[in-house]
């Protein structure tokens, strides 16, 4: 019986190298949705990772080879894997493995024994909020990329209209020798660099 | 096989008669009942029917309480218990035999004869 029949989909990762409780995570977190992997310890974790990406992990924290923090350290040091959202699990008197956790880049963690209804809830909730996150995270950097590309587009004006300003004075300083074609060009080139500034301080 | 979780337990209670065999293939074979190492419970075995646990009962930080003046598991042809603790309350007869070859039930490595030694820990 599964308890993600409302979940968005999702791969997930459950790191533990104990069986049973593999066996459980298969049982109780996979739906037509949720597709889950096990690993028995971080090395095969990681190497997992190396070949795909999943979008939440549940990791224990004592294991052989390589353990929870470990794979943690370097899961927050790579590009691709340090936004994926961790669940640690661990015992109730362990409070300061759950701080290490934490202080490693742990999103969130459940106790064991483990209520696996209670699992698939904080899963489903770290993973929306991850997601939501990781949404907010896009939106700056689209706001990002406008804002530098508007710097340097009123730059650009700014260094095009101070130009066309000297242009200008240097007509004014000997009015007799001005065309009136070439006066009324320049005039109108700062006509439209005034119109792209005011366009550029109007864009969101 | 029975898997129980962290929270999970079974209660044999007084007249329950029960004949369990193993798997005899695929995985958890020669596993009769397991559990996640965070299960901490007490199972108890309180029926003197308990003739036959063909396997291994594999709780390895659980606890085996057994209740009943009776014998228990005499009827298997081997077994094989992992527990934190193993009790015996009213003064039962806990059978371990360990006739391994042709019970059919693959008896999982690490214990009965892919030991060298038979020895208690912890």
């Amino acid at each position: 019986m599964s308890y993600f029949v409302t979940f968005e989909a999702a791969r997930v990762l459950v790191v533990d190298d104990d069986p049973i409780l593999r066996e459980f995570a298969l049982t109780h977190l996979a739906t037509p949705e949720v597709s889950v992997e096990v690993a028995e310890d971080g090395a095969e974790a990681w190497t997992r990772m190396g070949r795909s990406t999943y979008d939440i992990v549940l990791l224990d924290l004592d294991m052989p080879r390589m353990d929870g923090f470990e794979l943690l350290g370097l899961m927050r040091a790579d590009p691709v894997h340090r936004h994926v959202p961790v669940v640690v699990a661990t015992g109730h008197e362990d409070m300061v493995a759950v701080d290490k956790a934490f202080a490693n880049g742990a999103t969130s963690f459940v106790i064991k024994p483990l209520n696996w209804r209670l699992v698939s809830h904080q899963l489903s909730y770290v993973l929306k909020s991850a997601r939501e996150e990781a949404a907010v995270r896009q939106t700056l950097r689209t706001l990002q990329d406008h804002n530098r590309l508007r710097d340097e587009a009123v730059t650009l004006a700014l260094a095009n209209l101070e130009q066309s300003g000297q242009a200008l004075k240097a007509m004014l300083a000997r009015p007799e020798e001005v065309e009136l074609t070439e006066a009324q060009t320049e005039a109108e080139r700062i006509v439209r660099l005034c119109e792209a500034l005011t366009q550029a301080a109007r864009l969101p | 096989m029975l898997i129980f979780g962290g929270g999970d337990k079974i209660d044999i209670a007084d007249k329950g008669e029960v004949r369990l065999t193993a798997r005899k293939s695929g995985r958890f074979a020669g596993f009769l009942m397991a559990t996640s190492r965070d299960n901490t419970e007490t199972f108890t075995i309180k029926s003197d029917r308990v003739s036959q646990l063909l396997g291994t009962i594999y709780i390895p930080n659980a606890t085996l309480e057994l209740e009943t003046a009776g014998r228990v598991a005499q009827d298997s042809a081997w077994s094989v218990i992992v527990a934190r603790t193993v009790t015996l309350r009213k003064d039962p007869i806990l059978v371990i035999n360990k006739n391994y070859a042709g019970s059919g039930v693959p008896v999982p490595e690490g214990v009965g004869p892919n030991r060298s030694m038979p020895a208690l820990t912890q």
